[in-house]
Parts: structure tokens; sequence; C-alpha cells
């Protein structure tokens, strides 16, 4: 385990902190795909995801990964949250292109990213952006395996046809 | 593009703009308001005893001597001491 997150779990805020300042931007930028591009509800959330992390800590022991084990309190926070209400469709796009990436495609891709449903969103986000393994995928949103995997399937697929409208 | 390629585009990065500090205040006000709870649940909880305790005989017969010293200026004044150290240790222990 993590020192930090060792010492985070006796009690340490200074080293929750450190986790905070570590995690909070991949964090945030996987809520902002699956809210579609709330960024106000993503950051919400986030605080939610990281304060009940704070609370859960000590019982964190260690099996599998600490970020593995924040994304699925993340899910689950969204998960709940989308029960409550129902999400805003995605207006706007202030975060930009990474460098090597053609802009107007990356816009397309967050576009029809919105247009999946929340589980093919998710996996293919944990799998791909963030190259999570399968296994652990399938932990964080607790599904089987053979779940995950058709979630990723199908969400490849209807990218693909929805890209296809917007290629250049 | 290759489909692929695109999913695997790292996400975008998310600058911090003071959002770790909030959390942390936040996560500092939670445990102090929870520590308030818990205090106020213990006094109430000592309450009643403390009300009934002048009529009960639990054969603590203080000396003349600890009596006029619990009636002096010196428990009071030395109860408020122990308070603030041990508020001032419970606030700034985690800093």
């Amino acid at each position: 385990m993590k020192d930090a997150v060792r010492l985070a779990a006796t009690g340490d805020a200074a080293a929750f902190g450190m986790l905070v300042r570590e995690h909070q931007s991949a964090l945030r930028g996987y809520l902002r795909r699956l809210t579609r591009g709330n960024h106000a509800l993503a950051d919400d959330l986030a605080q939610e995801t990281f304060l009940e992390a704070h609370r859960k800590i000590a019982q964190f022991q260690g099996h599998g990964s600490f970020t593995g084990w924040l994304y699925a309190i993340a899910w689950s926070r969204f998960l709940m949250e989308t029960r409550r209400r129902k999400l805003e469709p995605l207006d706007d796009m202030d975060e930009g292109a990474t460098p090597d990436c053609d802009p107007h495609l990356k816009l397309d891709l967050e576009k029809a990213l919105a247009m999946l449903r929340p589980p093919e969103r998710s996996a293919l986000t944990l799998c791909f952006a963030l190259g999570m393994p399968h296994g652990e995928a399938a932990e964080v949103m607790q599904v089987p395996l053979g779940t995950l995997k058709s979630h990723v399937a199908r969400g490849r697929e209807k990218l693909k046809t929805l890209l296809k409208d917007h290629a250049p | 593009m290759n489909i692929d390629d695109l999913l695997n585009q790292p996400l975008a990065p998310v600058r911090d703009d003071g959002f770790s500090v909030r959390v942390v205040r936040r996560l500092r006000a939670s445990e102090q308001r929870m520590r308030l709870i818990l205090w106020g649940l213990l006094a109430a909880a000592f309450l009643p005893v403390l009300a009934v305790l002048p009529y009960v005989d639990i054969g603590f017969h203080p000396s003349a001597q600890t009596l006029q010293m619990l009636n002096s200026q010196v428990a009071p004044a030395l109860a408020t001491i122990l308070f603030i150290i041990f508020m001032w240790k419970q606030r700034f222990s985690r800093l």
C-alpha cells in the first residue's frame, strides 16, 4: 500500500490532501465524461467521492489499487445521482483538445460518448483513457468481467457508427 | 483516425484551482461537526447522572479540606485550563 494511503488511513489530513491533489484531475475528468460535460455536477460528485473515501479509508485493505477503489466510489455516487435526476445534455466544452489530437475529432468523440449509455461510457473511459485492465474496470463498476467486455464492445461499435457521420 | 487511438487519448487534464483545498476544508469541517455532535451526545447522556448525583450516596465522603478546595476558585480554574488544553490539542494535533 502506498505511504500516503497508509498515513491517510491513520487520520493524517495532510496525507489525504496529497491523495486528493494526485487524483483530482483524472477523477474529475472521468466524472465530467460520465456527466456528459456537466462540470459543476462532476465536481460535486468528485468532492463527495473524496469525502466518502476519507470516511471509509480505514476499510481499504490494499486489495487492488487505491485508484480502482476510488473510482468505484465515484461510479456508485454517479449512479445514485442518475437515479435521483436526469443529467443535463453536453452544452459546453472548454477543456480543449490534447496536443496530438485533431480538435474537431475530439469534440465529436465527446459528443458521441455523451450519446452512449452510462455503463458504456464508463467502461470505455476506464479501459481506454484511464488504461485500466478489464478486470479492474469490472471491479470498479461492480459487474462481471463478461458484462464489462460487452459494455466495451457495444460502446465501441456505437461510437464507430456515430463518428462515421462526423468524419471529415 | 482509428477509434481505439481516439479512445486511448488521455482525458484532458483538469486544473486544481482550489479544488483540493476545498475538499480538505470540507473534510475538516465535517470532522469538527462530528466531534461536536459526539461531545453534545456525551454531555446529554451525562446530564441526568449529574442531576441525581446530589441525592445518591455513592460512598464518596470528601474531607472538609477537599470540600473547601472544590468550593474555591481553584477547581473551576483548573477545569477551564484542562478544557482549553484538551480543545487546543484536538484542534491543532492534525495540522
